[in-house]
């Protein structure tokens, strides 16, 4: 987003303040059309969907409150959403190392830091291995 | 907790919010430079490793040792895998996976 944001003043804010998960998909493969102020895209979108936010969250938390109802397993929603994401990522690049190394470092991590501090280890071991597969790559790419 | 203390949290929970949305752009964008070549193509390996991580990180509570050995989780997971690969339609492979827990959740 570093590229395509270049919204000035209160715009700026609100295109880097709204910049959430489901903001940050739909401006990234969002396609502008011809003639139409491309930065006011961005920003009107992020606008209204930080209202959708605020006024689902208000919603489900009134609703939540008022309506008890338990539907033992509806929480595998999120698990399926994460697995089609994942699927579809691996379908669509070219090498899996990034992927694989993914699922590797972080069940080993589970099992040795536990689950509550597990993430932490997970986030850095990814960077370090990058950093280290790009060194490679660079050398390899001057030398021939 | 106390009126002051709800309203103490909640602007700290957003200051950290927006620095951490802020912090990239004020590093690369004051000097109108393309971020450095290295956090770019970093940008391109990450998503990888972290839909695997997400994907390991909702198994966490499973108790494989427990009842069930994790054997719902594990078959609607499959099953969810399956499905997707099949139809390709996120809501289809999302709401069938779901109701296939669900159905093992009470059958197991």
């Amino acid at each position: 987003m570093l590229n395509r944001y270049d919204g000035k003043g209160l715009a700026k804010f609100i295109q880097i303040f709204g910049l959430c998960d489901e903001t940050f998909v739909v401006n990234y493969t969002l396609h502008v059309p011809e003639g139409i102020d491309r930065q006011q895209c961005y920003s009107w979108l992020s606008l209204f969907n930080y209202c959708y936010w605020v006024s689902g969250a208000l919603v489900g938390g009134i609703l939540g409150t008022t309506l008890a109802i338990k539907l033992p397993g509806l929480d595998f929603v999120m698990t399926a959403l994460f697995i089609v994401l994942c699927l579809n990522q691996f379908l669509r690049e070219e090498n899996h190392l990034s992927t694989i190394s993914g699922f590797v470092v972080t069940i080993l991590c589970l099992v040795l830091v536990g689950k509550t501090y597990f993430l932490l280890a997970t986030l850095v071991i990814p960077v370090a291995e990058f950093a280290l597969v790009d060194r490679a790559r660079q050398k390899g790419g001057k030398r021939s | 907790m106390t009126l002051v203390q709800h309203l103490a949290t909640i602007a700290l929970a957003a200051v950290a919010n927006f620095l951490t949305r802020l912090l990239p752009f004020a590093l690369f964008k004051r000097s109108d430079k393309t971020p450095p070549r290295f956090i770019r193509a970093l940008g391109d390996f990450l998503p990888g490793a972290i839909m695997a991580m997400l994907v390991v990180y909702c198994f966490r509570e499973v108790d494989w040792t427990g009842p069930t050995h994790g054997l719902p989780e594990t078959l609607a997971g499959l099953a969810t895998v399956l499905i997707h690969l099949k139809w390709r339609q996120l809501f289809v492979s999302l709401i069938a996976g779901t109701l296939i827990y669900m159905l093992l959740l009470t059958l197991l």
